[in-house]
């Protein structure tokens, strides 16, 4: 009798636990205490991971000696592609104004933000192209809707184009959860490179990202690059600033009678195999805005 | 002359009362499931697949000293993954260490000293069944869910990391808490009188 009333106890909780966590809003007394314990963890994370570093070098080293040929053809190829990457971040007028040193490479950075560098501690445990936890936080200045990006591969004059890859979400002293772009619900204001077609960038349940309801007549052609507008939806200003490169065109069709094709697009960073990440903390007026929602 | 016949202890490996001691190991045994699962397994990863460890200590738990012990191990395990990782949910992977966990001691209350292939199986069974209890929870925030993909990119790679990181920790676990019963002195115990 007892042990059925505390497992009945200990299910009830749970469904409470559950659906009191999706009805609360992400500021909510549920998800505030997830980031407060994932806080705690973090220090814990860092010491496990020190700790296990060696192994972890071992075996990267080992499975890096397996897989070498075809690594070395994988990366010969998205070397081309992401060359091309960087001739289109620089005609869509990208301010390169902040230049940061990360592992002795410069990277470009958009004006108005300042990058903040952070290593990810920890990531979904289901579903890991959707969200991870940053080891920077509000004491490194990281607020709320700050964007996130990666160093794409390097290319002319030793520079790397950042790879928008999320969006912080929330943020404790020390840790920043991140929403990447292939989390579901993700909605971007993007351009395709070279062209005029504009919209919405979205990513579906299974991670794929795709720009919807692009007029016909609108050129496009595969591999051309995806860059962040500037804007969203009835010209109201994004969360990202302008010229960030997401992916690149992967498909795009429509049926005969249909006035709109869909733009399959494939995100230029695998969010799934980074280690680390730079946060663009906002630091202009203008970004300041931007962060706040308009 | 009369014999007093030999008493046979009724056995205790499958005890649902748990001492403090046990309850220290097991809370013990928790923390350092969840402390190796954000951390080092959460590295393991196969396509979009980790290993659950925590699956693996609401079975022992709840093989060892019942389905209430079980359900208690499998929900704080559970609960302090979700809370420590931004895993975007709170109470599922407390709901499947519940039921795994009880279901592992309603089936040891049949076979009380479990071989390792058992536990093994049932470590497996429940890892399985958190991964499917998410996705039923995915879908039914009206998320679509590639069956498929589903199956070949987390079931299957999901089973066989959990079945292969389980099994030392399994083997080791399964020595020191059910250690084998000793050998039976068959020399019937006679009292003889004048």
């Amino acid at each position: 009798m007892v042990r059925r009333g505390v497992l009945a106890t200990l299910v009830v909780t749970c469904i409470g636990l559950f659906t009191g966590f999706f009805r609360e809003g992400a500021t909510g007394p549920l998800h505030s205490i997830q980031s407060a314990v994932g806080g705690l963890a973090g220090p814990m994370q860092s010491f496990a991971d020190a700790a296990i570093q060696p192994a972890k070098d071992g075996w990267h080293w080992t499975t890096s000696l397996v897989g070498a040929r075809d690594r070395a053809a994988k990366y010969e190829a998205q070397a081309r592609l992401l060359s091309e990457e960087i001739v289109a971040a620089r005609n869509a007028n990208i301010e390169a104004g902040i230049a940061k040193s990360l592992e002795g490479i410069k990277t470009v950075l958009p004006p108005g933000y300042r990058p903040v560098e952070g290593a990810i501690r920890n990531r979904s445990q289901n579903n890991l192209f959707q969200y991870a936890r940053l080891d920077v936080g509000s004491a490194n200045g990281v607020v709320r809707n700050s964007p996130v990006v990666a160093p794409g591969a390097k290319g002319a004059g030793a520079a790397r184009q950042p790879i928008l890859i999320g969006l912080v979400t929330s943020t404790t002293s020390h840790t920043a959860d991140i929403a990447f772009v292939t989390a579901t619900g993700s909605r971007i204001g993007v351009q395709v490179q070279g062209g005029s077609a504009v919209g919405l960038l979205a990513a579906d349940d299974g991670g794929n990202l795709s720009l919807s309801q692009v007029p016909r007549e609108f050129p496009l052609r595969k591999a051309a690059i995806v860059l962040t507008s500037g804007y969203a939806a009835m010209d109201l200003d994004s969360l990202y600033p302008r010229g960030l490169s997401i992916g690149r065109v992967q498909d795009f069709g429509a049926g005969e009678p249909d006035a709109f094709q869909t733009v399959q697009v494939e995100p230029l960073v695998d969010v799934r195999q980074i280690s680390g990440a730079i946060v663009l903390v906002p630091t202009s007026a203008e970004a300041k805005r931007r962060a706040r929602g308009g | 002359m009369t014999g007093i016949a030999p008493t046979v202890e009724p056995s205790r490996s499958n005890s649902v009362g748990v001492d403090a001691v046990s309850v220290g190991l097991f809370a013990a045994l928790c923390l350092a499931a969840v402390l190796l699962q954000i951390s080092i397994i959460s590295e393991l990863r196969v396509a979009n697949a980790i290993p659950d460890l925590i699956a693996g200590v609401s079975v022992v738990a709840g093989s060892r000293h019942g389905a209430l012990a079980g359900a208690v191990a499998g929900f704080s395990g559970g609960l302090l993954v979700e809370l420590a990782t931004p895993s975007g949910t709170l109470g599922v992977l407390a709901l499947a260490g519940v039921l795994g966990g009880s279901w592992a001691g309603i089936l040891a209350e049949r076979a009380p000293r479990p071989s390792l292939l058992v536990l093994l199986l049932r470590t497996v069974a429940v890892a399985l069944g958190t991964q499917l209890l998410l996705a039923a929870v995915w879908v039914l925030l009206s998320h679509t869910l590639n069956v498929t993909d589903f199956v070949v990119s987390v079931l299957i790679p999901g089973a066989a990391l959990t079945a292969l990181v389980s099994l030392p920790a399994l083997a080791m676990i399964r020595r020191r808490m059910w250690p084998a019963a000793p050998a039976v002195d068959a020399t019937p115990l006679v009292e003889v009188t004048p």
